[in-house]
């Protein structure tokens, strides 16, 4: 850890204040706005000393817009799409973690591939699959969809737990008559269930931002994700704001939440994976 | 080997997902690219006629040509900012994890939300255009999405704000992989600040950064439909139009499914080449 000291404080500060201001101005634009008393307003130059906590706009998005059935909607796919892309990832880290077998590493490719694979090459074949299968316009089919490309993600992670367990404990439940498929349930997981969940809500981010797939997939209105719900207001000449920033910070409190309280996990998950080598 | 009979038996789950699910479309799309087909029917077998008609294709060319140029502008970037973020992170200051939460949070708030926010600061009479009126940049509202360079400077710098805090987190867990050892050494050398960085920083970072930027190629050439489409649709006139925007476009509004398909497949013969040629070279200068 260096520190510093004088004119050198001075310019780093400076620059730190420069970084965290480009990165967050953004989004206190976006929260002063969501707080402007008069909705239909929109000023030159943009009033941006918030007058005072208004949440009118807030009501107007929840109530007026059919804000809340797109947020479950949302939350359906993003569920789906965690747990499906967690439970199918557990067994093949599992797999690769505890086992040498012949194939493992092509098929350890394979799913990684899944994490670099272009998703518009996919979406032509899939689109025409999901319409044979009946699920196209369906969460499920979303679901599903983002679970490809999510499976890969969970695999590794829980893989680089499974590693770090030591194996002692399994082989002694093995001794006592354990079968392999009850070790994995009964001993790896609970022990693993900080990386577990750090898979979990990662997927669940990663369902939650969705746009390609339902955009392509889902045209009832009814069965909008909220991404397509806001991205809605901007085809039109849509120039009330408030309510549209209100809808994209409500729209954003999950996933502030998730990073609140997993914010270590999540950077863990991601470095490891880029310093793997 | 019943041991291994379970390891086989584990994959079954997963892989018949993939299977059905990835590999079986990948084929499909394979397929498909050689045929005439569009949104009704599976047209008949032409061969590569998809692929020569693309190659020739202005359209097409144009969005390789606006992909190349989105994808290494915003990864030097991403780079440049990352490398940035990461170094001021490194130092223990005060207030050090209040600003490290702060700065993640372009990339922590959901897509969708930050599009709209940059929407409303980019109208022609809204905050971005005042600042850079009132800071004396340009004189009059700049037209951030009716004039081509404009909106490719746009989704660059909406890229590059929305994912420098994952770089700058990857670059920065490099940064403390490196051995407190070897600046200790540099400066007992007589090393200055700059030379430090030059001489044990960046080399230090040389295994991170070169798989890093791989990543950063492969996905920002692939996957970044979400985040040009939904600022420009594909830009003033095709001023953004990137491969996968292309694609989506020639697939879902002019329907000839067989045509995008091979789009598609030289997007992946693209990427491919890139990687195998990449790694190579970085294989190369390793060895060397």
């Amino acid at each position: 850890m260096k520190t510093l000291k004088g004119i050198d404080s001075l310019l780093f500060y400076s620059l730190v204040i420069l970084l965290t201001s480009l990165a967050i101005l953004p989004i206190y634009w976006m929260v002063v706005t969501s707080l402007q008393k008069e909705v239909t307003i929109f000023t030159y130059p943009p009033k941006l000393i918030p007058s005072g906590p208004n949440l009118q706009a807030y009501v107007d998005i929840l109530f007026e817009h059919p804000l809340l059935q797109w947020l479950k909607n949302s939350l359906i796919i993003s569920l789906g799409t965690a747990f499906f892309s967690v439970g199918l990832g557990m067994f093949a880290g599992y797999s690769f973690s505890r086992f040498r077998y012949k194939g493992r590493n092509m098929i350890a490719l394979l799913i990684l591939t899944t994490q670099a694979f272009p998703t518009t090459v996919l979406v032509i074949p899939l689109f025409i699959l999901m319409k044979n299968t009946h699920l196209i316009n369906t969460l499920a089919g979303v679901v599903i969809a983002t679970s490809i490309f999510n499976i890969g993600l969970c695999t590794w992670i829980l893989k680089g737990f499974f590693d770090s367990l030591p194996i002692d404990i399994e082989d002694a439940a093995r001794i006592d008559g354990c079968s392999r498929i009850g070790i994995l349930y009964r001993i790896v997981l609970p022990l693993c269930l900080p990386g577990t969940i750090t898979a979990f809500l990662m997927s669940f981010l990663n369902g939650w931002s969705e746009f390609l797939f339902s955009y392509t997939f889902i045209q009832d209105t009814s069965k909008w994700t909220a991404t397509l719900g806001l991205y809605s207001f901007i085809g039109m000449n849509y120039t009330l704001w408030a309510p549209i920033m209100a809808g994209a910070i409500v729209f954003a409190i999950p996933c502030l939440m998730v990073f609140l309280f997993a914010q270590k996990k999540i950077v863990h998950g991601i470095t490891m994976g880029a310093i793997k080598g | 080997m019943r041991k291994n009979i379970f390891a086989y038996l584990l994959l079954i789950p997963p892989m018949g997902f993939l299977s059905v699910w990835y590999l079986v479309p990948f084929i499909q799309n394979t397929i498909l690219s050689f045929r005439s087909a569009d949104i009704a029917q599976k047209g008949v077998f032409i061969g590569l006629a998809n692929y020569h008609r693309a190659l020739i294709d202005p359209r097409v060319l144009n969005s390789l040509v606006v992909t190349i140029v989105y994808t290494l502008a915003t990864i030097g970037g991403l780079v440049v900012a990352g490398l940035l973020i990461a170094l001021v992170i490194d130092v223990n200051f005060r207030g050090r994890t209040i600003i490290r939460g702060l700065i993640i949070l372009p990339w922590m708030i959901p897509l969708i939300s930050s599009v709209l926010v940059w929407h409303w600061a980019t109208m022609r009479y809204g905050i971005a255009n005042y600042i850079l009126i009132q800071s004396g940049l340009v004189t009059e509202p700049v037209g951030w999405y009716s004039i081509a360079s404009r909106a490719m400077l746009l989704v660059i710098s909406f890229t590059i704000w929305k994912f420098c805090p994952m770089v700058a987190l990857i670059i920065l867990a490099g940064l403390q992989s490196i051995p407190r050892l070897l600046y200790e050494a540099a400066k007992v050398d007589g090393a200055n600040r700059l030379q430090q960085f030059w001489h044990v920083t960046l080399p230090g970072l040389r295994s991170v950064g070169s798989v890093l930027i791989l990543l950063l190629f492969v996905w920002t050439f692939s996957r970044s439909f979400p985040h040009v489409y939904l600022l420009t649709e594909g830009g003033p006139v095709r001023a953004t139009d990137i491969m996968s925007i292309n694609i989506y476009f020639t697939a879902f509004r002019k329907y000839q499914m067989g045509y995008a398909a091979a789009i598609g497949m030289i997007v992946m013969l693209i990427l491919t080449a890139v990687s195998l040629l990449y790694t190579y070279w970085q294989k190369r200068i390793t060895l060397r």
